[in-house]
């Protein structure tokens, strides 16, 4: 049982405690419990604890359970420190070979090691794929125990809701923010701090800070990461947000298909209660806030503000038009503010180290880092963190070590349903918001799918617009017909009966569906068609020929 | 509100700030197509119809959800909106069977005539797949056809928002989605009602009327404005008929007061009119058997009765029951048959046995004996007191408007003995014993009392009598009302201050009320209640009686009450009888007649010899019908008029076949005291007439000439005779109601009553002391039992049992009870079982539920198989009338015992 902190003082006090207990002398083994698990990272852990049980080596060796450490991949993956290797495609077979050789005599297995142009690299620091990186938002995924609150707080963590509590008026944090320049991560890149000034300033008692961790997009994941190795950088996000825009009262609305995130969180906001971290009179300081969480039912829409919002109400979830915004009439129409994950696990960095020293990292339009789920036709799949102005070829070459195989990069598609194809003549854009919407796609939350030559384009579109389809939620007529008659005729095209005409009806369709949609994703449906007809023309035109 | 000015097409336009776009659009005649629109909704946004371009905008924006801003540019026809437009049309049109030639809708379908509008010829590149069908439903009313349906969420909109019923919602998502029922159950299974309002609002033919299906396009029938003959509120009907009869009844949005809403019984119960059933020959009483006779026959035979009678007995030995269902220029020739033409103040009608201790109790605290304030004003109430009334089963409309009023942030109390739907939405349901009304009403204002929560300045300059009353409930503290009434102390104090502090506070009050031996105590009750709180006088405010008929309200104003002529002017004021006499040419009786109670009573004795009968089916809706049936076997006459062969026409000795009110022209006053229009839409069957004719032809035949040849000249007599219909002429209520008080025909009536001050000058406090007179439960009869209305029958059932949809959605009697009593008496839901009371038995099924509480029963009185006045208590507590006559049974509270039948 945690003992609840009654001051900042408490704070201080546990936190020096914390890190005392990290720094014991022992050998770390970093499991990936999160995402590795689907390839057996459960049972790898078993192993490991049964032979330093049996071993006796429990006082000398400690085992972290963490979040996702990045390089997908290779799953499952371990990290051992000292000496700092890097293993891959562990199994349970090996584990004793590892306890005796590296844990035990800092020897590196060779088969274990990550590959790169024929060359082993056996420790972590020099692998390229972490060596690019710039990791601020998974500063602790990978590296704590997600579901131990005194590593988070070992390393730093609760000191900004404590510092904003105890040395900031909500109007310095939201200015803080302001100057950081932060803009909203969840893809339509809304400055944050002037989000929460709307918020502020809108008339009412009662404000909700919702976080939207409905993250949907195909192939992306970086939520789920954050919340899954990280929840308490979230929480820490929500109560900083909370304290600046006079909100008592949050939810995390997150995906039930997320059940370890879910788990994780649940796990979070339990220790932080009992740290009196959520609940009334957070540290002594006479701010009250706690946290709910809601779970989606499935709905991709549900990401899109107004239509989470109906989700939680218990309504059916669909979107309304906006105005009036949530900041001003949102749940149950009260003022409410929602942030992507991303977008709050940025919070305590910026108020820890103030915005100065976030504005390091990015470009004038977008600063900081972002997160890439790295998909696809590439060989290091996983998750990226770099800072914004990173060009694409240096994230999917350097970072994700090129295309597999002979073949050749063809385009990567960004920002998912929403998005669009960026083909290899903007392999050396640096990619921002605005970089990346000028050249057809959008960096959206952070989706990146790497396509190669033998990959159809034409296909692209179509299995982007049935998604569309699938998760178009029916209220507005462009969407829930839209899609599916573009759906229709791309279909038509890619089996090989296309028409001549189909491509300009495709267009046409498309500008009614943009133009016309309710929501963003009746309004950006069309952009994979339309980026795809604009860079692959050739691929339609050989399929109607 | 503040002024914008916003250009339009490129015409600037001021209007205020809080309108959409659309809305000052289609002020000014700016034509934007709308599909997902209703004013009776919140906006939705979802057909992108409405879509218009505003300058600045990133998107174009609908319309129908769009705020007007000043200096707004908003271009409704660019290049962009049409191209957009058309697109999405085209859109819907891909999924739509396109089968206008056989569809019912034609003619009257929004998607028909906008794509005739927008010029749309032929979709050739979107010919993919279509989704829906027809949805088979087993129930009579709703036709449901998904193929048809363009998603626009209307009628799931108008079921959750309007009737807050949440019987249907879309199911599925994207273009898979469709309107669905729970499990995809028919309509009769889940929470709805029937309403029809989903109907109303379909735009295309995807949910439509099934009785009018192959009967007519709307271009292909008649279309008539009338006023629906059920309930008190007066809803706007457009009757539609074809060569065979009506096919269908709709109502207009906009039309006042029920824009364009209505009930299940409005839309649907009208089967009745063309009913096999009906009178339509004159009958007389051959040697114990009735025979059809011609009317000739029928008015002589009558006038020769009448005559003898009167002659042998004399005047007041006859009695005249008028009828809160008939029309205003009826009512007033009853009263005037009665008076003029047999000489006898003997007149009286059945609204009276709902609401005397109203019209006395009102009138004589305030002025008039009626509602104070209007429909549309409870949506603009803060505080809304419901006590002894279930709205939304007896008055759905005005049900509607108290749940629109708690959507839009208004406070509900109710207070009832039974867990009614309101209560559902209530922010405090006071859920007390049965009659203990005044009980609960005196604590609260001894609460208001003592925390100083009354409106001083009010009191002080508008009413007298407070210390009075200031001293009557001193002793009624809420901690004995508690025990009393059963409701916590502190729920008694929280409902008295969220009352008084309310800013506007109505309350709304129905038969649980007035029925009781003491139901005047109870009428003064809530009219201390609302004086003290300065509640009379002002908008969203008052005291507002829910009387049960159509024209109760108007049957009383007409004069068909003995002690009064029409416009409430007392028989007793001798200058009021000279000027009716001058008119009426006869000289007048002054003596008090019998009230509809003391009729009853006196032909049981054997003193009233004859009784007219109009448009009532006494021996179903008295009280003790034992004791009715005897009362009319004891008569020497008993002339029915009506439009079926009820329970009491089979004792009469003539009966006389009458119209119905789509039958007939003439007037409706509603609960807010709007004279509003009733229009003849079809001719009533075989030689039935209207009851206007009936009684001007009887007169005539004795001796005293009616030559009216129109309602309309009834009603010209009724204006010259009553200064507050003197401003009410067909002409004006033409296509809107007027209220009365409107003195002249510049007046535009009156929303709400005693703005400037009261009939009497100053309101009357009335202190009431409370007391107890019900009979008392022991262990034979160890329930309460209470009867009361639902919503899918009428009255006696004469009509309703005759409609679809009524009776199979109810189609036989049932008596409410909960789990306890139900397990202790051993019966299961849907058993038969034995009531019986003091005085007679009935046999019916068990509902067991959670409405009433333990101890309790409750039986609706609309079904002959199993008739509750059977088992009511007929006599009336005369101490409790202080001779004001509000004589009234104690209908609502009597002992009785549940047994299993075996």
């Amino acid at each position: 049982m945690l003992k609840s902190l009654k001051s900042y003082d408490d704070l201080v006090a546990m936190r020096t405690l914390c890190e005392e207990k990290l720094k014991l002398d022992k050998v770390k083994v970093y499991i990936c419990m999160t995402g590795c698990r689907a390839l057996g990272a459960e049972e790898v852990y078993g192993e490991f604890k049964r032979q330093l049980d049996e071993q006796n080596l429990k006082d000398k060796v400690e085992i972290i359970e963490t979040g996702c450490q990045g390089l997908c991949a290779r799953a499952p993956v371990i990290t051992i420190d000292p000496p700092g290797v890097f293993y891959g495609r562990v199994t349970v077979d090996i584990v004793p070979e590892i306890i005796s050789s590296t844990v035990v005599n800092d020897q590196v297995i060779n088969k274990l090691c990550y590959v790169e142009a024929g060359k082993r690299i056996p420790y972590l620091k020099d692998i390229p794929f972490y060596s690019k990186q710039k990791k601020v938002v998974l500063r602790n995924c990978g590296i704590i125990d997600p579901n131990n609150i005194e590593q988070y707080i070992a390393r730093k963590g609760y000191e900004s809701i404590a510092k904003a509590l105890f040395s900031f008026t909500p109007e310095d944090i939201i200015n803080e923010v302001k100057d950081s320049g932060l803009r909203g991560r969840g893809g339509a890149g809304f400055p944050t701090g002037t989000k929460w000034e709307f918020c502020r300033k809108a008339k009412g008692d009662t404000k909700y800070i919702i976080c939207n961790a409905d993250e949907g997009d195909p192939g992306a994941f970086m939520d789920r990461a954050v919340l899954e190795g990280d929840p308490h950088a979230v929480i820490e996000g929500m109560l900083v947000a909370a304290f600046a825009i006079g909100s008592g009262k949050g939810f995390i609305y997150v995906r039930a298909e997320y059940p370890i995130a879910i788990n994780h969180l649940e796990r979070a906001i339990a220790q932080a209660r009992q740290l009196n971290l959520l609940g009334d009179n957070i540290l002594g300081s006479g701010f009250n806030f706690d946290l709910e969480i809601k779970k989606g039912a499935g709905a991709f829409v549900c990401g899109e503000e107004t239509a989470l919002i109906a989700s939680i109400e218990g309504k059916r979830g669909m979107p309304r038009p906006r105005p009036p915004f949530p900041a001003n009439s949102g749940l149950w129409g009260k003022p409410t503010n929602i942030n992507n994950v991303e977008t709050l696990a940025n919070i305590p960095i910026i108020i820890l180290n103030g915005s100065e020293s976030y504005k390091q990292y990015g470009t004038k339009n977008g600063t900081g880092t972002k997160i890439f789920a790295l998909a696809g036709k590439v060989k290091n799949t996983g998750l990226v963190e770099v800072p914004m102005g990173t060009t694409l070829r240096e994230i999917i070459f350097d970072i994700g070590g090129g295309i597999p195989g002979r073949r050749q990069f063809k385009a990567a598609q960004m920002g998912g349903p929403s998005g669009g194809c960026v083909p290899a003549e903007h392999l050396d854009l640096p990619i921002d918001y605005e970089t990346v919407k000028e050249v057809g796609a959008i960096m959206g939350s952070g989706g990146l799918i790497v396509m190669d030559s033998d990959t159809s384009m034409v296909e692209i579109a179509k299995y982007f617009m049935g998604f569309c389809h699938d998760e178009s939620c029916g209220k507005c007529v462009p969407c829930r017909i839209g899609t599916k008659r573009m759906l229709e005729t791309l279909t038509k095209i890619n089996g090989g009966n296309g028409l001549k005409d189909d491509i300009e009806d495709l267009k046409e369709m498309a500008y009614v569906t943009q133009t016309a949609s309710l929501c963003g994703l009746g309004q950006t449906a069309p952009n994979p068609v339309l980026s795809t007809i604009r860079y692959f023309m050739n691929e339609y035109e050989e399929l109607i020929k | 509100m503040e002024k914008v000015k916003l250009t339009i097409n490129g015409k600037t336009y001021e209007t205020e700030q809080g309108k959409t776009v659309l809305e000052v659009a289609r002020e000014n005649n700016i034509s934007i197509p709308t599909l997902c629109y209703d004013k009776r909704l919140d906006p939705y946004g979802g057909c992108r119809i409405c879509l218009v371009e505003v300058e600045g905008a990133r998107q174009l924006v609908t319309s129908c959800t769009a705020m007007v801003g000043e200096g707004m540019v908003v271009n409704t026809e660019s290049e962009k909106v049409i191209r957009t437009r058309k697109g999405v049309l085209e859109y819907i049109l891909s999924d739509h069977p396109l089968d206008c030639m056989t569809c019912e809708a034609t003619g009257c379908c929004e998607l028909q005539d906008l794509a005739y509008t927008m010029d749309i010829k032929g979709i050739d590149y979107r010919s993919g797949e279509k989704i829906g069908g027809v949805i088979p439903d087993r129930n009579e009313l709703i036709y449901r056809e998904t193929g048809k349906c363009i998603r626009c969420g209307r009628c799931v909109r108008i079921c959750g928002e309007v009737q807050q019923d949440y019987a249907i919602e879309f199911g599925g998502r994207g273009f898979k989605m469709w309107v669905a029922t729970p499990f995809g159950e028919s309509l009769l299974d889940g929470s709805c009602v029937l309403c029809g309002q989903c109907v109303s609002t379909c735009p295309t033919a995807a949910l439509f009327e099934k009785k009018a299906m192959g009967k007519g396009r709307s271009f292909q029938v008649k279309k008539v404005r009338s006023t629906c003959g059920y309930c008190s509120i007066g809803c706007q009907i457009d009757i539609h008929t074809n060569h065979n009869g009506i096919i269908k009844i709709t109502s207009e949005v906009g039309a006042v007061p029920n824009n364009g809403n209505l009930c299940m019984k409005g839309r649907f119960a009208y089967d009745f009119v063309n009913h096999p059933d009906r009178l339509d020959t004159p009958m007389i009483r051959v040697n114990g058997n009735l025979e059809k006779a011609s009317w000739e026959d029928a008015y002589d035979f009558i006038s020769k009765k009448l005559k003898d009678i009167k002659s042998k007995y004399g005047s007041d030995s006859i009695s005249f029951i008028s009828s809160g269902r008939c029309t205003n220029e009826e009512n007033y020739l009853m009263q005037k048959f009665a008076r003029a033409v047999i000489g006898t103040n003997n007149i009286d009608q059945s609204e009276t046995e709902c609401h005397a201790p109203t019209l006395t109790g009102l009138r004589n605290s305030l002025g008039f004996g009626t509602t104070t304030n209007s429909i549309e004003e409870i949506s603009k109430s803060d505080v809304i007191f419901v006590i002894g009334a279930n709205i939304t089963e007896a008055h759905p409309i005005i049900g509607l408007e108290v749940k629109k009023a708690v959507r839009n942030g208004s406070t509900l109390i109710v207070a009832d003995t039974r867990r009614i739907w309101l209560s559902k939405i209530a922010k405090t349901y006071l859920n007390l014993q049965p009659g203990t009304d005044a009980y609960l009403i005196n604590a609260l204002m001894n609460v208001i009392i003592k925390e100083k929560l009354y409106d001083e300045k009010f009191i002080e300059g508008k009413t007298e009598g407070f210390k009075e009353l200031e001293k009557a409930v001193a002793k009624d503290e809420p901690k004995e009302a508690e025990g009393l009434c059963g409701i916590p102390e502190e729920t008694i104090k929280d409902a008295a201050r969220i009352f008084a502090n309310a800013k506007r506070a109505t309350i709304l009050y129905g038969n649980g009320i007035t029925q009781h031996s003491f139901g005047i105590d109870n009428v003064n009750s809530l009219v201390n209640l609302a004086l003290l709180t300065g509640n009379i006088g002002k908008e969203g405010a008052g005291i507002n009686p829910l009387l049960g008929q159509n024209n109760g309200q108007g049957a009383f104003s007409m004069g068909a009450v003995p002690g009064f002529y029409s416009d409430y002017q007392p028989v007793s004021d001798r200058a009021v009888r000279k000027k009716f006499e001058e008119i009426y040419k006869v000289s007048l009786p002054k003596n008090k007649g019998l009230q509809i109670r003391e009729m009853f009573n006196n032909a049981y004795k054997g003193k009233v010899k004859a009784m007219y009968v109009m448009g009532a089916d006494v021996l179903m809706s008295e009280p003790d019908t034992t004791r009715v049936k005897k009362a009319l076997e004891n008569l020497e006459l008993l002339i029915v008029q009506d439009i079926f062969m009820s329970n009491t026409a089979q004792y009469a000795d003539v009966i006389l076949p009458a119209a119905c009110f789509a039958e007939k022209d003439g007037t409706f006053t509603n609960i807010e005291r709007r004279v509003q229009r009733v229009r003849k839409t079809v001719s009533p069957p075989g030689e039935a007439k209207a009851d206007w004719k009936i009684i001007s032809e009887l007169a005539t035949c004795m001796d005293y000439p009616m030559d009216y040849n129109s309602p309309e000249t009834i009603w010209e007599e009724i204006r010259t005779v009553s200064q507050n219909f003197a401003g009410i002429n067909y002409k004006r209520i033409e296509n809107v109601g007027i209220q009365w008080p409107c003195p002249d025909t510049n007046h535009p009536g009156t929303k709400f009553l005693y703005e400037e001050e009261f009939g009497n000058g100053k309101a009357r406090f009335s202190a009431t002391e409370v007391k107890s007179s019900h009979e008392k439960t022991d262990k034979n009869y160890p329930f309460i039992l209470s009867t009361g209305r639902t919503l899918y029958h009428f009255n006696s059932g004469t009509m309703t049992h005759r409609t679809k949809g009524s009776v199979q959605k109810q189609p036989y009697s049932f008596v409410e009870i909960s789990q306890e009593d139900a397990d202790d008496v051993g019966i299961k839901d849907e058993e038969m079982v034995r009531i019986t009371t003091r005085r007679g038995q009935i046999t019916l099924s068990a509902n067991i539920t959670n409405r009433v509480m333990p101890k309790q029963i409750w039986i609706p009185f609309h079904f002959v198989s199993a008739q509750a006045n059977l088992l009511t208590i007929g006599s009336c507590n005369a101490t409790h009338s202080k001779g004001n006559s509000s004589l009234m049974p104690e209908y609502k509270i009597c002992a009785a015992r549940v047994e299993k039948l075996q």
